[in-house]
């Protein structure tokens, strides 16, 4: 299979790719090769008084009734367009990343896909799982779980919360009060890559909770048998 | 949605247990020069080995049943490309030399009976959770029984990762070796942006 375009000769430097306000509202040290880092801070606790396999079961259940992930990137050669599924996102802050991963690359919709389900879709767990952080505000907040299966990736980003910006109708986002957590739904797997800046995810357990701090560059796959399965809160701190 | 019962029978047939450690530590660090293979992949990528996951004629029973099993559950050309170099045999004696006498040294392999394969990931591509056939080796010499290494080739960038059971390798440097023990499922992704370099070294322990 012959790639669509040459490999570019100089490193891509992702940096360049974020919004300037995200740099200088979160300095980072954007340096792959640094030993001395802190990446693994933001774990924050196991959160162990929810019952996570019943969730996961459910997800996956929900998930069979369709059988279609509804998530995954791909550019529009013609319109010159950055797609997130049926999504032109090009007015949204996520594009320069976007165009790296897929523009000239290799990242394209047959390996970023992943099923989301989000808010009201819940159901029954919306307001349990919603009420886990007060400290976000109860409207301007949204839950959503991911799950990847097999083969599939999601590249390596800075959050710019274009989700949250197109669901609260922002014109622009306020990176100084928004914050996203998230937690593994079931215990790492075979193949179950996480990476958050340099710190490298290893056999992490059901509940464990991170703490995604804006401006550090993340991404994960699913290089294994069993789907992996995350859940994220995104919104403003009250 | 995901069927993935005959893998899973696959690796409970062979009694792969997550919950039982392997310890997998890092053997020793080879003295290479990154740019000199990339610059290898880069001159000589029309003749490069372009391989996705798929039972091919000349791959083991066992080999083809991971395939196989890999396929069912949503494995294919466009998540598991990978271009080597290495299978033919002027490939292997020229990356043989680029690797040079004194590292195979460091590895404890017989110099005269290597195969020497440089890969290529690009971002998106993983190779699934499998454990070595060592295929090309064994046609190549008729030994049974190889050790076989992972060797990273450029400094280590985001989203370039290996797995070997219970144990996720990341954050190297160039010519950090790795034994990939016989038998032991292991697997690995590009999920940055740049393209990953990485050798595989198959051999006998001199």
């Amino acid at each position: 299979m012959k790639l669509g375009n040459k490999i570019s000769e100089k490193r891509l430097e992702p940096k360049h790719a974020v919004p300037s306000e995200i740099l200088e509202q979160y300095p980072w040290h954007w340096d792959p090769m640094k030993k001395d880092h802190d990446d693994a801070s933001c774990y924050m606790h196991t959160i162990k008084d929810f019952d996570w396999k019943a969730l996961g079961d459910w997800a996956i259940k929900k998930c069979n009734e369709h059988l279609t992930p509804q998530k995954y990137w791909w550019y529009d050669d013609e319109k010159d367009a950055v797609m997130h599924a049926n999504d032109n996102v090009n007015s949204m802050p996520i594009k320069a990343q976007a165009l790296l991963a897929l523009k000239g690359n290799t990242h394209n919709r047959h390996n970023s896909q992943y099923f989301k389900i989000a808010n009201e879709e819940f159901g029954d767990y919306y307001e349990p799982l919603k009420n886990m952080f007060p400290n976000l505000k109860e409207d301007k907040m949204g839950v959503s779980l991911f799950v990847q299966p097999p083969g599939h990736t999601i590249w390596s980003h800075t959050d710019t919360y274009s989700s949250f910006i197109r669901r609260t109708g922002e014109a622009k986002a306020d990176y100084t009060v928004l914050r996203r957590y998230m937690a593994f739904v079931r215990d790492w797997d075979f193949g179950h890559f996480f990476h958050y800046g340099n710190h490298c995810f290893n056999q992490w357990r059901a509940g464990d909770l991170w703490d995604l701090k804006p401006g550090i560059y993340h991404g994960s796959a699913n290089a294994g048998i069993n789907p992996k399965i995350t859940i994220h809160w995104s919104g403003e701190l009250k | 949605m995901l069927d993935n019962q005959y893998f899973k029978k696959y690796l409970a047939d062979r009694d792969v247990d997550l919950g039982k450690h392997l310890a997998v530590e890092k053997h020793c660090t080879l003295e290479i020069d990154p740019n000199e293979f990339e610059a290898f992949a880069n001159t000589h990528r029309d003749e490069a080995t372009i391989k996705s996951w798929h039972p091919r004629p000349f791959l083991s029973d066992m080999g083809n049943e991971q395939a196989i099993n890999a396929n069912w559950i949503g494995y294919n050309k466009h998540n598991t490309s990978e271009s080597n170099w290495g299978l033919e045999d002027k490939h292997n004696q020229m990356l043989r030399e680029m690797v040079g006498r004194h590292n195979f040294e460091a590895l404890n392999l017989d110099y005269e009976k290597v195969l020497v394969r440089l890969l290529e990931y690009m971002p998106g591509h993983s190779l699934p959770l499998h454990s070595d056939g060592l295929e090309g080796f064994k046609k190549l010499y008729g030994e049974a029984q190889p050790t076989r290494f992972f060797v990273a080739v450029s400094d280590w960038d985001w989203g370039h990762v290996l797995q070997v059971h219970d144990n996720v390798i990341a954050n190297w440097s160039p010519g950090d070796a790795y034994l990939i023990p016989p038998n032991v499922f292991h697997a690995s992704a590009n999920f940055g942006i740049a393209p990953k370099y990485t050798l595989t070294i198959t051999g006998t322990i001199t």
